[in-house]
């Protein structure tokens, strides 16, 4: 057994293979050591930023269909049978004058940078319901840069949710909340790709709607939907970025699959079901706005996300905490 | 050492404090014998099904950053350094 590298375009030019059979290798580092050693200078020089062992920022790396800047980067472990497939960008995807400009503000925060504002081109984020949280969730990643945006929702807007659900207004009442926020985002960013789509997620749907997915952020106001995105996500290894409100209070934990607990680690057993729960618009506002950030984090690799902590906010004395979740050894979802 | 019990949101409100230190509980359940002693009826109502001593649905609590109903439930064992946390899931979206 051994580890299995796949290259890709230019890479294939210069390693002059498709494939390539690594043994031996514990991380991506030392798997590249080892390809550098075979291919030699040719192949480190489209590797490493000149004169350093740090990845170009135009080189990808997939650990079995997830990028490693997802997992740990270069120190992301390898095993027998894995496969890695290393390849440059997609073509057209640079930034524009226009996008260089309008993403001004935020490309000059130390370590984003225009690589991760190339990196939130490319990404591509699944929105879970348009709701209290869904709203500013997609708002702050499409005005991000977030390249593409798949939203759903299967509900019409009802006069009750505009006191906190900010992508739908009077006009909308009766609309359905997925083609109400699709014209909303374009026009606050149309450089960004929206799906929407209009359907109620299901055990049945629910692989192929998140599939090819970065991140997944939960829009959602019940459990037994949370939990089935949970599962989801942690099979098809995608983060999943778990946000949930009432009244002046909201929680939250980013979802890493393989790196830290899942959500029924954290919540084995859904509370009660509220047909109406209350709920002040600024709760969800606060938390689907970090859920934004969280998501904006994974995907450029910016800062430390919230993996095996529960962060708690409570407005009413206006405080955040949290506390630490650890894997449960018998939790049925992510413990095998 | 004692137990270090963590409050949040609610529970937080009705104890007036973020943690408590409690000595001499051997699982949950007298932990929560303990903390009822000393927080009153108040505690007690958020924690229990109304006459019963069952864990309402709404209360979540981790012993050690596991949660106790993957572990024992009310049973599951706790000795002196161990950490708890209590708090209510919401569910809002
Ligand atoms: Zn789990």
């Amino acid at each position: 057994m051994a580890i299995t590298v796949k290259f890709f375009a230019n890479f294939r030019e210069l390693t002059g293979r498709e494939q390539e059979r690594i043994e031996g290798a514990k991380n991506v580092a030392s798997l590249l050591d080892e390809l550098v050693r075979r291919f030699e200078e040719r192949l480190a020089e489209q590797l490493y930023s000149p004169g350093t062992r740090k990845l170009r920022g135009t080189v990808n790396i997939l650990v079995n269909g997830k990028p490693i800047r997802l997992l740990q980067e270069l120190n992301t472990p390898l095993k027998d049978e894995d496969v890695v497939a290393i390849f440059p960008p997609v073509a057209g995807g640079k930034l524009t004058s226009d996008e260089l400009k309008r993403y001004s503000r935020q490309i000059i925060i130390p370590g984003l940078g225009k690589r991760g504002q190339l990196k939130l081109k490319r990404a591509h984020v699944f929105v879970a319901g348009l709701g209290g949280l869904g709203s500013p969730s997609s708002i702050y990643l499409v005005v991000a840069g977030v390249g593409h945006l798949t939203i759903i929702d299967a509900q019409q807007v009802d006069l009750t949710n505009l006191n906190r659900q900010v992508l739908h207004w009077e006009l909308d009442v009766g609309r359905s909340k997925a083609e109400s926020a699709v014209k909303k985002l374009l026009a606050i960013n149309p450089n960004v790709k929206v799906d929407s789509q209009l359907k109620r997620i299901t055990p049945k749907n629910v692989n192929k709607l998140i599939k090819g997915a970065d991140v997944v952020v939960d829009g959602m106001d019940n459990y037994p939907m949370r939990y089935l995105l949970n599962e989801t996500c942690v099979h098809n290894h995608i983060p999943f970025v778990h946000g949930a409100v009432e009244g002046f209070v909201g929680q939250m934990m980013t979802i890493l699959p393989g790196e830290g607990p899942c959500l029924k680690c954290a919540i084995p057993k859904e509370p009660p079901k509220k047909p109406v729960f209350p709920v002040l618009g600024a709760t969800p506002g606060v938390i689907g706005c970090l859920q934004a950030m969280e998501a904006i984090k994974l995907i450029t690799g910016v800062g430390e996300p919230l993996v095996g902590r529960m962060l708690i906010f409570n407005g009413r004395n206006m405080t955040f905490n949290e506390f630490r979740v650890e894997q449960n050894p018998n939790c049925p979802v992510c413990s095998k | 050492m004692a137990i270090i019990v963590k409050f949040f949101a609610n529970f937080r409100e009705i104890t007036g404090k973020e943690q408590e230190s409690v000595e001499g509980v051997g699982n949950v359940s007298s932990l929560l014998d303990e903390l009822v002693r000393r927080f009153g009826d108040k505690l007690a109502k958020q924690l229990y099904s109304p006459g019963t001593r069952e864990l309402l649905e709404t209360v979540n609590i981790l012993v050690n950053c596991k949660g106790i109903r993957l572990l024992c439930g009310l049973n599951t064992f706790l000795k002196d350094g161990d950490g708890v946390a209590i708090f209510p899931p919401v569910s809002g979206g």
